[in-house]
């Protein structure tokens, strides 16, 4: 006996993982019924697939409008934590205790601050494919994921650094700048480029752009020109970006201090600019007269003007930076006397030597280093070349001595360099220059001798066989013997560069090594403290862009230094993996644009610049060729905009566990990808697109706003063909082999949609079988038939295109021939797919998936996992439509709720307010407060203007703007200001009520103001926005608005919610599955329940039933499940019982039974029984019929006496060898228009008996439509496979029975395949009869006025939100009595129900009243309008013989208000005089 | 009537359902359509509230146009208010004509929330044509 274990804490709250309707709905039922829920999505919204609808079936209504109220309450709800871009990282613990750990991705906007008002999006350049749209249309990198996004925030979608900027040296954001050019910013772009690139209009030029070579564009055709485009934005961008950085430079705090940098080229003026910045005193030493180095005085100015090194070089001086001219260290300045005045030193001195050639003749004149005459030109020095020079070198300089040589008049400019064309060190676009002015190139040779007398008259040169050796390293081998001489006036030799460190000849201290100064390579810090050293002097030859790096690397670490920090910490990352392109990237075929270029002969006449650069439009057209690698390009637009600051591009991602009892995972499901059924050409044929896209093209929202055009050419397709079952139904090809559920369904709908849209499209929909298996779902294919869609029982196998008109065609076999036919637009109807993160979730939380990849639940209990605590909802648990998967939802939380109602309202604290002030007999003081929206109202509206005008309004006391009157710094001034001028109304005039209100409404409530002394004026949804052009009429308007809200909110009234007392029982009609399962879920979270009977025995109709398609055992459940509910301490069952009488409301309803004796029916006891919902599940029966002779041969029987002797062991194998069965008998045609849904189960099921029990049997099942629905399609597929016929049968052809004489029951069927009739003599005809409601259902209907619909089932609140609810508050309805379904679909609605009932169960009070109509019985005549207008019964006449409207029962609508002829009914907060008064506003002061 | 320099500029008022025809305005908003401004909302919470009263005493205050813009039919969120609606509408455009104010400058509109567009172009429409008619006959001159 171990009594000592302890028993599991359990704790309140749970996690739900999803955001689509399956996740709100649960969170809803959770949070309404006591427990803290933590709703966790992947999705930067909640809102799901459903989101992406335009409308919803069977009732064609707008999806939008059904969600956008529920996600507003799942946002609002106070006891639901909202955690969007996040993941479940790791579950651990068991039932009732789980510790969960929550992973939350950055949006990069803080959302406590972001306002929705979409300045982000306006600025942001970066577009990508919308994939909210499937891809179609484009979406900025900062977004709402839809316009209706809840919550209404903004998030940035980032991948990561693109190549060009992670390839660049310097770090420069190329992305950034290209994608502003591309939008004709050139000076943002520019100021983009400085971040990290002082010198744009240099490296523009002459940068060997790494950035290009990585670019992604490459894969493509070629990258994109994206140094040419840094070009573009300092010639375009310069002015404006210098206006911009005079009226933005602000000097940071002065240090003191000081820094000497010695070397003005680009590593020491990046330097230099960089502590500057910092506020360090920095000085500049140069050998020169002005700064700039190598870019002055080494690159000739054909490929660099002058002016632009001067502009780019005094930009940097401006900073407040001592530059010291004509000063060699050294010569001029010893470092010593440096470190002596400066805290800190950075050598960035350079290259300065030529390298020289130690050959015979080398002493002749006429032989010139390379970097002296490039120096010499460059500042203006009278240089004479001779008529004939030749350049000894390979590489860049040579290419730029040579070319110079050509521009000072040379006639003959011959290159002799050691390696081989490809191996020159030149940039390839060098040499192909340098080419085409004329320059002659000999490679691989090497200088043997300088041949002449004083002065030099040729080169010898001899053959060079091999300039690296097999390490690669620079090694040459020559031939001596094969020589060649080029006669020369003017040799230059430019074979390398070296650094000159003469003045390190003192015992600096300073550690030299190759010829460089040795650094640390991280920090660049000598072994001399306070000295450092950056550029080439410290790693030999480089590029400009790699010296602009190690400036400010080095500048880093002065900084660090001077500021004593650790100068290593953090710098020593490694390099990111490179990343690719955006995944379905497909890129337009633009080629990148050449720049343009001065013609050749032209260009060496002089040293004009060869380069001409792009135009601005150019620039824009090559720009748009990138492909957004990183999508956010960081570019900073949206953080300079956001007036909120809400703009966050530093965050990170986020971690946060959480304990929870139970959690329940509903991450919905993914659509088939229908590239992989490629025989439908999609991704191929422009005109081929997935159901979603054309559910995209039908909305209003979507990449067409609602109109249906084709992609080709924008046309209105009118021949528009739907393919049915693609990626469903498939057992060979990339799809799946269940059925998808859903799919007939949407197709119909979307015909039908269409061709609301434009009655000129003619939607064609190909079908295998027409699975319209729900409620209502038959009428609804029947309507679209009339309406003009055409249905066509056909497999298709291909489609092709017609490449001139993009007009598809499909052929298909009509029953009788082949049809070719042609269509605008082929619409696929895609599968649907198990979740993404459906095998992850799986693993994390350790339950166990079906072969498809669905969470695997038990047949009886539909919403568990295979793991305890942990349940799941929606389409996780296989394909399924809205209804199903809100009822599912419903039974999750249900299930989840049950697990923990001891710790029920433990972690969910009720708010405290400050006592409410009674203001009702002050006279009204408003307060009008008026939000500028940053600029979004106050761009347009005249905000002072209409603060002014609202200060002079009647009764008004106060009136201010606001830069955000929703921010919480506002929301306390509001506050403040309530209690300081004693205001006893407010209006706030800003955005719209749907997402606001709420907000003002709770600041009042905190204020010690009822809520309801509220109006608020919507200015900018429906005023700045919409009349952007017209600010003088927008703020006439927005003043209209104010003074309207100000008469209303005057004439507004406290109103007080009244807390009515609910009793803590459910009365449970009908003791079948469904009722008893509703009772026993509902018991089992603590509350009493009573079950009524009309029956002598519990079970209702499953009590005929005896095995299910998997194979359970009915019976044994249902004795188990009766077995729980009679012994259960909380469920009281009366059998044999009948309702009598019905009163009350929800919360506490009376409800008055009577019961028979056992056995003497008549004699009856009544009792009165009190409770607080009610739960009607009054099933089904089977339907009779007297067709196919049923009653009149016993060979003919229904299924269920089929399914019995199965069961029992009575089936007679032998005698029976030919079984026929008949579908649809009775259903879906006549007086019974609705399909059964559970008859083709219940005949595949007993055909597999049978076949099992015989597998010589011959079965024939005859058909109309197989709906096999879900994975029940693994049934009929296996059924198919032993050998069962199935022959579809038309209800214009249907099968006829005869009599023969010889006793042979014989029956004859058409056979579509061969078009032939067929004869078949079965043993046994077996009928599927299909369910009605139950008798007496009516009377129960009028007693209770709940709604039937015409096939005597319970019509639901809403077809697709509410299929649990009556729209009579506190009565909730399951199982068949809503219409005809499997078990565990009845035990599903039924967990669900009782979710429902325990939300109201689970509070002690109701609070009633608010916005509901109220009756004023002196002026009600009883005239009954309200009575049978009001959409849900409330209204009745009491004793006094007046109306009486009931506050607990009333929804608000104000119908009954409306339509009241003696003007009795009012509905509060929307009176007469209210809405009267409101008008009134709109003329004149009231 | 009135300054004859400056083009009519007409006052309507339109009460809008907030389910659906308030939320396709606020949709209109954030797609950033423009209309003209002379529309000023009136939120219910249903077309089935509208009282004739209150659309009869616009006109009198001086509205030139007013229209009612609940849901799709069959999609009130109130399950039937905006075929009351639609009636006590039809009633009292028959009470315009009848009183020489004109029915045609009422109207009622259907249209689901996320029917933006729709919003933007009944605003459009309905002023274009309440332009068209003139200002409202009660007003007195000068008013």
């Amino acid at each position: 006996m171990q009594e000592l274990k302890e028993k599991p804490e359990v704790t309140g709250s749970v996690l739900v993982v999803g955001g689509g309707i399956a996740g709100m709905q649960a969170s809803l039922e959770l949070a309404n019924a006591g427990y803290l829920v933590h709703l966790v999505t992947e999705a930067p919204s909640i809102g799901g697939k459903m989101a992406q609808l335009d409308k919803t079936f069977p009732t064609n209504e707008c999806a939008m409008c059904l969600l956008g109220p529920r996600m507003t309450d799942t946002l609002n709800h106070p006891n639901i934590r909202l955690y969007t871009c996040s993941s479940v990282e790791k579950v651990e613990g068991q039932k009732g205790h789980f510790r969960v750990r929550i992973r939350q991705r950055p949006r990069y906007i803080n959302i406590d601050e972001c306002t929705a008002c979409g300045d982000c999006e306006q600025v942001c350049p970066v577009r990508v494919p919308n994939a909210f749209n499937e891809g179609r249309g484009e979406r900025k990198a900062v977004y709402k994921l839809f316009p209706q996004a809840v919550p209404n925030k903004y998030l940035i979608e980032k991948r990561g650094i693109p190549p060009c900027r992670s390839t660049c040296p310097a770090g420069t954001n190329a992305q950034g700048y290209v994608a502003l050019i591309s939008q004709g910013k050139f000076a943002e772009a520019l100021e983009v480029v400085r971040r990290r690139m002082p010198f744009a209009g240099i490296c523009g030029r002459i940068c060997h752009h790494p950035c290009e070579t990585e670019c992604n564009r490459g894969q493509f055709d070629e990258p994109v020109a994206i140094a040419w485009l840094k070009r573009a934005a300092y010639d375009y961008g310069w002015e404006e970006a210098q206006e911009k950085e005079k009226e933005s430079y602000r000097p940071r705090q002065a240090r003191p201090e000081k820094v000497a940098i010695v070397g003005a080229g680009p590593a020491g003026l990046t330097a230099a600019q960089d502590l500057a910045l910092e506020g360090f005193q920095v000085t500049i030493y140069d050998a020169l007269p002005s700064p700039g180095g190598m870019l002055r005085a080494g690159i000739p100015r054909y490929r660099l003007p002058l002016e632009v090194v001067e502009r780019e070089t005094q930009r940097i001086l401006n900073l407040g930076i001592r530059f010291v001219s004509n000063t060699r260290l050294g010569k001029d300045i010893t470092l010593e006397e440096l470190r002596s005045q400066y805290q800190a030193v950075i050598l960035a001195v350079g290259l300065q030597k030529s390298r020289l050639l130690n050959i015979p003749g080398a002493e002749l004149k006429g032989i010139l280093p390379g970097l002296d005459f490039l120096r010499q030109v460059a500042q203006g020095e009278k240089v004479k070349v001779g008529r004939r020079v030749v350049v000894i070198g390979g590489g860049n300089v040579a290419m730029d001595v040579a070319r110079t040589a050509r521009r000072l008049g040379a006639e003959e400019v011959h290159v002799a360099c050691l390696e081989s064309r490809k191996e020159m060190p030149a940039h390839s676009w060098e040499i192909e220059e340098a080419l085409e002015e004329g320059i002659i190139l000999h490679n691989s040779w090497g200088p043997k001798r300088f041949l002449g007398g004083s002065e030099v008259e040729a080169v010898e040169l001899m053959q060079c066989t091999r300039v690296f050796d097999e390490e690669g390293r620079f090694n040459p081998q020559y031939n001596p013997e094969v020589t060649t001489t080029i006669p020369a006036d003017t040799v230059i030799v430019a074979i390398g560069q070296a650094a000159d460190l003469s003045f390190l000849s003192e015992p600096s201290g300073i550690r030299t090594a190759k010829g460089l100064i040795a650094v640390d390579p991280v920090t660049l810090a000598t072994d001399v403290p306070g000295v450092f050293a950056c550029g080439d002097v410290v790693r030999g030859p480089s590029s400009v862009v790699e010296a602009v790096a190690s400036g400010h690397e080095v500048a880093e670490t002065v900084k660090r230094y001077l500021n004593r920090q650790d100068l290593k910490e953090g710098r020593e990352t490694p390099r990111q993996e490179k990343l690719g392109p955006p995944d379905n990237v497909i890129p337009f075929p633009v080629r990148r644009l050449k720049q343009r270029m001065a013609p050749p002969e032209e260009r060496v006449q002089d040293f004009r610049e060869v380069y001409l650069g792009y135009t601005p439009e150019m620039a824009q057209e090559e720009a748009r060729r990138c492909l957004n690698c990183g999508i956010c390009s960081e570019c900073l637009q949206c953080e300079a905009v956001c007036q909120k600051k809400a703009v966050e591009h530093w965050q990170t991602e986020k971690y946060e566990d959480l304990t929870v009892g139970s959690i329940i995972l509903a991450p919905g499901f993914e659509l088939f990808d229908a590239k992989l059924a490629g025989e439908y050409g999609y991704g191929y044929y422009d005109n081929v697109v997935t159901s979603m896209e054309f559910e995209r093209f039908l909305s209003s929202t979507g990449p067409t706003q609602g109109h249906v055009e084709r992609p080709s050419d924008g046309k209105v397709p009118e021949r528009i063909a739907f393919i049915q079952c693609v990626g469903s139904r498939d057992c060979e090809g990339e799809g799946s082999p269940y059925c998808s559920a859903i799919c007939c369904m949407y197709s119909t709908k979307e015909a039908i949609i269409a061709r609301e849209h434009d009655s000129r499209i003619k939607p064609t929909i190909f079908y295998l079988d027409m699975r319209s298996y729900g409620k209502n779902f038959d009428k609804y294919v029947e309507a679209a038939k009339q309406a003009g869609v055409r249905y066509v029982r056909a497999m298709i196998s291909r489609v092709e295109e017609d490449p001139v008109t993009k007009n598809l065609i499909i052929q298909y076999f009509d029953g009788e021939k082949i049809v070719r036919e042609e269509f605008e637009l082929v619409v696929l109807a895609v599968g649907v797919r198990p979740p993404q993160e459906a095998a992850r979730l799986a693993e994390i939380c350790g339950i166990e998936l079906n072969p498809y990849g669905f969470a695997r639940t038990p047949e009886w209990q539909p919403v568990a996992t295979t793991k305890e605590g942990i349940y799941v909802a929606g389409a996780f648990q296989g394909p399924r439509d809205i209804p199903e998967t809100v009822v599912n939802a419903s039974a999750a939380a249900a299930c989840a709720g049950r697990d923990l109602a001891p710790a029920r309202n433990t972690l969910v604290r009720p708010k405290e307010y400050p006592p409410e002030r009674d203001v009702s007999s002050e006279e009204p003081r408003v307060g009008v407060f008026i939000c500028h929206c940053g600029i979004n109202i106050a761009g347009v509206v005249d905000v002072p203007a209409v603060v002014e005008f609202a200060r002079k309004l009647p009764y008004v006391v106060y009136a201010e703007n606001n830069l955000y009157t929703c921010s919480q710094d506002t929301l306390k001034k509001i506050k403040d200001i309530i209690q300081e001028h004693r205001l006893n109304r407010v209006v706030v005039a800003s955005c719209t009520i749907r997402t606001h209100q709420p907000l003002f409404r709770e600041t009042l409530r905190e204020a010690g103001l009822n809520p309801f002394y509220f109006e608020m004026a919507n200015i900018r949804d429906q005023c700045s926005w919409v009349h952007r052009q017209e600010a003088e009429k927008a703020t006439e308007k927005a003043k209209d608005l104010v003074r309207m809200a100000v008469a209303k909110v005057i004439k507004h009234e406290a109103l007080h919610l009244q807390p009515v007392p609910v009793v803590h029982a459910a009365l449970v009609i009908g003791g079948g599955v469904a009722g008893l399962t509703a009772a026993l879920t509902i018991a089992d979270q603590g509350y009493d329940v009573y079950v009524v009977e009309r029956e002598e025995e519990l079970g209702g109709y499953a009590r005929n039933l005896r095995f299910t398609l998997e194979g359970n055992d009915i019976q044994a459940f249902l004795k188990d499940l009766i077995e729980r509910a009679k012994s259960h301490p909380r469920i009281k069952i009366y059998t044999s019982a009948q309702i009598e009488e019905f009163g009350g409301h929800q919360g506490h309803f009376v409800t008055t039974i009577s019961q028979g004796a056992p056995g003497r029916e008549h004699i009856r006891r009544t009792l009165k029984l009190e409770h607080g919902v009610i739960i009607v599940a009054t099933g089904i029966r089977e339907a009779s019929t007297s067709e196919y002779g049923l009653g009149q041969d016993p060979r003919v029987i229904t299924n269920t006496q089929l399914e019995q002797e199965l069961a029992d062991g009575s089936f007679d194998i032998q005698a029976h060898k030919e079984i026929v069965f008949i579908q649809c008998v009775g259903s879906r045609e006549g007086e019974r228009l609705y399909c059964s849904r559970t008859c083709c189960a219940q005949s595949l099921k007993n055909a597999l008996k049978i076949k099992e029990l015989n597998p010589e049997a011959k079965i024939y099942i005859l058909y109309r439509d197989m709906r096999a629905y879900g994975f029940m399609e693994d049934y009929y597929r296996k059924a198919r496979e032993v050998g069962i016929t199935f022959i579809p049968y038309d209800l214009a052809a249907k099968p006829v029975i005869r009599q023969r004489e010889i006793g042979l029951l014989e029956i004859e069927v058409k056979d579509p395949s061969s078009g032939k009739d067929l004869v078949l003599w079965p043993d046994r005809i077996v009928l599927a009869l299909g369910a009605v409601a139950p008798e007496g259902i009516q009377g129960l209907a009028t007693l209770f006025k709940l709604p039937l619909n015409e096939d005597g089932f319970f019509v639901e609140t809403h077809a697709k939100l509410a299929p649990i609810d009556f729209p009579s508050a506190g009565i909730f309805l399951c199982g068949a009595a809503h219409s005809p379904k499997s078990i565990s679909e009845a035990i599903a609605q039924a967990q669900g129900a009782a979710a429902r009932a325990c939300t109201i169960l689970a509070k002690d009070h109701l609070l009633v009243g608010g916005v509901v109509a109220v009756v004023d019985e002196n002026k009600c005549a009883a005239c009954l309008t309200c009575v049978r207008v009001c959409p849900y019964s409330v209204p009745r006449i009491n004793e006094r013989n007046v109306a009486e409207i009931n506050p607990v029962q009333c929804q608000g609508c104000g119908t009954c208000a409306g339509e009241c002829p003696a003007k009795a009914i009012q509905l509060q907060h929307y009176k007469d005089s209210q809405l009267l008064a409101k008008v009134a506003g709109l003329f004149r002061e009231v | 009537m009135g300054n004859s320099s400056t083009p009519f500029e007409p006052k309507i008022i339109a009460f809008c359902c907030y389910y659906c025809a308030y939320a396709a305005a606020d949709l209109a908003g954030s797609m950033r359509l423009q209309y003209p401004a002379n529309v000023r909302l009136i939120e219910m919470p249903c077309t089935g509230k509208t009282d004739v009263r209150v659309l009869l005493e616009a006109f009198e205050n001086g509205a030139d146009g007013v229209y009612v813009a609940g849901c799709l039919e069959g999609d009130c969120h109130f399950l039937k208010g905006n075929i009351r609606a639609k009636k006590r509408v039809q009633y009292a455009k028959r009470l315009l004509d009848e009183i020489g104010i004109g029915g045609e400058r009422l109207e009622m509109f259907n249209l689901s929330g996320s029917m933006g567009p729709r919003f933007a172009e009944i605003a459009q429409e309905f002023t274009e044509k309440i332009r068209k008619l003139g200002p409202n006959p009660l007003k007195k001159p000068n008013a």
